[in-house]
């Protein structure tokens, strides 16, 4: 494909944004092609990151609904309560270790569902949570020259960042660089733990008393979360073979002490809704557009009119929404 | 004219003619749902040796249907010149003959024709009314168009002959109740019709593909029950495209469905079995620790009926294996590119063609090595007009790619140098000016 095609090709799919476009028409092929490059490479990588481990595809094949995702659930209720206990106590290295374990649960859920283009768990595992790159990206401000940043976001694998990383960056505001996304779901605060869910039920996050320290939760002790994040050329059979070992273990001894201990609370594991924030009310991100055009009146009716015709996609969406409105 | 060129006439008509389309939308929707039909042939079968265009053509001309939305638009008629593709002079005539606003259409803009721009001043359709950037249809414009589906479903049967579904005025008394129940799950009243065996509809493919009656907006019952099946169909095609990707263009996407595949081997029937297992009648209520026991007394089962499945599961984890392979390979496919696009453009001076030397002076800035592309020249290649260089044999693409890219290399230079340490980048510097110096070749 010639690069004047492939321009055309960006500038129609940045129709809605008409700042994108003059960028797109302006910047040298080079430059360009450097960038696009560069992206590719890193989808690339992020592709083959994300590729998941004999263990994940057989604890995906062998998930039960009403078993695993509930345990799931339950466990991220327990490190978002206690979580939220150790902010109340301004005891910052226990939460960081309650949201530690949140972020390997969920990058584990990620790897194998890959947020539901290929889903491993074949649609028994939905979890759903606002994703926290923005927040993250709060943390990691610093950029090189060329006003790139110089630490990328890691999401949901945050986790492992280091030997102890902080996750004091939920409790602030989203980062401006995240502007569109952040519009999109309209959390603009800080991080919204309590709106995850899983299988469509709202984790439930108590207001507890912390105990002062870690205290872990039975899926903590699953052995998919210590084999998760192996990539598929390390885990081979003999690491499959210890793998299916432990998991035969858990399941005939801890999954009776999970049993155990939810039956002694003698209360049912599923929720009744979203909980209260579990952080605190903060100034959130800005979000009026600085760049905002003048009122309507303003412009005149020339200029109110768009370059080109409408599109068909455009003219479709339209029909669509009135006959919707029938 | 075929079905093909049939196509590209009515996309080209579309295209010319957006604004008309906008402002009767029940022909654009119902040329879209008859091309959706037509193009979802589900009834070629690859065995009986049939040439799948000949198969989609014969369907062609069985289908009535899209020939009846057109009964205005002859070929002949439009299509004057017949080489099956409408110019905008042959739609131009088309339109004055057909839309009944055409002499309202000015030449608005001066530009001595009657485009799109002229068009929307007289329909209102694809102006940003509100100011908000996008496309609006004025709300007058829209009492139209519910005013015209208001009427035409009183007329129930349209111009085109097609009519809206309707319920039938009785049914038996146990469709009746079944259709009530489906209707209270969210069912629509067309589907629960359907799903309680009280519809009169075509059972087949053929004749619902020659059906008058206009599709309905599916329920969002429907829709959430399709998801499914979608979500399935959507798997199987990735699958199948990554099985049938190129283990060189694509080494990644290629392995990866080798893993898959291998795991899918290595669980052979028990996906099936123990999906039937847990939505059996005496599982599928349990919960908690029963359902638990349950589950694993199912396992255990398993395992001693089939012996050989636990050992299966842990020899696929080795096709892990190859997807480690696959990225050193296009880790290496990378390196390699970028490392031929760093060395085309450092030829000979004497034997440099003039856009090549241009390169090669601006990015690389060193001229030693020989590329295919130099062999070329070498070879006895000539000088074209066009293109700047011409040979009997194919052109180096490295070399085409650096040549219409020397910034891009600069980059590749620069970060190329960054990664070296002090002392490499001086010995590099040192063996550059050497090889200068001496021109060696």
């Amino acid at each position: 494909m010639k690069l004047d095609n492939f321009k055309e090709l960006l500038l129609k799919k940045s129709e809605n944004n008409k700042g994108l476009q003059v960028l797109i028409k302006h910047i040298k092929d080079d430059y360009l092609l450097d960038y696009v490059v560069e992206s590719l490479e890193k989808m690339a990588q992020a592709f083959s990151k994300k590729n998941p481990n004999a263990a994940l595809l057989d604890f995906g094949a062998n998930m039960d609904e009403h078993t695993e995702p509930d345990m799931f659930r339950d466990a991220l209720s327990h490190h978002a309560s206690h979580y939220k206990a150790a902010l109340k106590d301004n005891n910052k290295p226990l939460a960081n270790k309650h949201a530690h374990q949140i972020f390997k649960m969920m990058h584990m859920a990620d790897k194998l569902t890959r947020d539901g283009l290929n889903d491993h768990s074949n649609n028994k595992l939905r979890v759903e949570a606002v994703h926290p790159m923005p927040w993250e990206r709060s943390a990691y401000t610093t950029t090189n020259d060329q006003g790139k940043f110089k630490t990328d976001t890691k999401g949901w694998a945050a986790h492992t960042r280091g030997s102890n990383p902080s996750y004091d960056f939920l409790s602030g505001a989203p980062h401006e660089a995240y502007k569109k996304e952040v519009k999109t779901h309209g959390h603009n605060k800080a991080y919204p733990l309590e709106h995850m869910k899983v299988n469509d039920e709202y984790i439930n996050v108590e207001d507890i008393k912390s105990p002062g320290k870690f205290e872990p939760h039975s899926f903590d002790k699953h052995p998919i979360m210590s084999n998760f994040t192996r990539s598929p050329k390390d885990h081979d059979s003999m690491k499959q073979d210890d793998y299916l070992k432990q998991l035969d273990g858990f399941n005939s001894t801890d999954m009776n002490s999970y049993y155990d201990m939810a039956e002694a609370k003698g209360k049912n594991i599923k929720n009744k809704g979203m909980s209260a924030p579990v952080h605190g009310d903060i100034a959130g991100l800005d979000l009026t557009d600085s760049h905002q055009p003048q009122k309507a009146e303003a412009v005149s009716p020339e200029q109110k009119l768009p370059d080109q015709a409408p599109s068909l996609q455009d003219i479709k969406a339209k029909l669509a929404a009135i006959k919707g409105n029938k | 004219m075929n079905s093909e060129q049939l196509l590209k006439a009515i996309s080209e008509l579309i295209k010319k003619n957006e604004a008309f389309f906008a402002s009767n939308p029940e022909l654009f929707l119902a040329v879209q749902d008859r091309l959706i039909k037509a193009i979802d042939y589900e009834d070629f079968d690859p065995e009986n040796n049939e040439d799948p265009e000949d198969f989609y053509n014969k369907g062609y001309e069985d289908n009535s249907a899209i020939s009846d939305l057109f009964d205005d638009l002859p070929e002949e008629d439009v299509d004057e010149d017949g080489d099956g593709v409408l110019s905008e002079e042959e739609s131009d005539d088309w339109l004055k003959e057909n839309d009944p606003e055409y002499d309202n259409y000015k030449d608005t803009d001066g530009d001595g024709d009657i485009d799109n721009n002229d068009i929307r001043e007289v329909t209102g359709i694809g102006s940003d009314i509100d100011g908000d950037g996008d496309i609006d249809i004025p709300e007058t414009k829209r009492q139209d168009i519910k005013q015209k589906d208001t009427e035409t479903d009183k007329n129930k049967i349209s111009a085109s002959g097609y009519k809206s579904w309707e319920p039938k005025d009785k049914y038996e008394p146990h469709h009746d109740a079944a259709i009530k129940k489906f209707t209270s799950e969210g069912w629509s009243p067309r589907e629960a019709e359907r799903l309680a065996g009280a519809h009169s509809s075509p059972s087949n493919f053929h004749d619902a593909l020659r059906s008058k009656t206009k599709p309905s907006q599916p329920s969002d019952k429907m829709l959430a029950h399709m998801k499914g099946h979608a979500g399935d169909w959507l798997r199987n095609a990735e699958r199948k495209i990554s099985e049938s990707a190129d283990a060189k263009k694509n080494p990644i996407k290629h392995a990866s469905a080798k893993v898959l595949t291998a795991h899918e081997d290595a669980m052979g029937d028990f996906k099936t079995a123990y999906s039937t297992f847990l939505n059996s009648k005496d599982v599928k209520d349990l919960r908690g620790r029963d359902r638990h026991q349950a589950i694993q007394a199912f396992k255990g089962k398993w395992g001693s009926e089939n012996p050989t499945h636990r050992e299966n599961v842990i020899a696929s984890a080795d096709a892990g294996k190859s997807l480690g392979e696959a990225m050193d390979q296009r880790r290496q496919h990378l390196e390699q590119g970028k490392e031929d696009i760093m060395n085309v453009g450092k030829l000979n001076p004497e034997g440099i063609s003039s856009s090549a030397g241009e390169f090669s002076t601006a990015a690389s800035g060193d001229l030693n090595d020989l590329t295919s592309q130099g062999a070329a020249q070498a070879a006895g290649g000539t000088q074209d007009e066009e293109s700047g260089y011409s040979t009997g044999t194919v052109k180096d693409p490295s070399m085409l790619f650096a040549q219409k890219n020397p910034e891009y290399v600069k980059s590749l230079h620069a970060k190329l140098a960054s990664k070296l340490n002090p002392e490499q980048s001086s010995r590099l510097q040192t063996v550059n000016s050497v090889k200068k110096g001496t021109n060696v070749k």
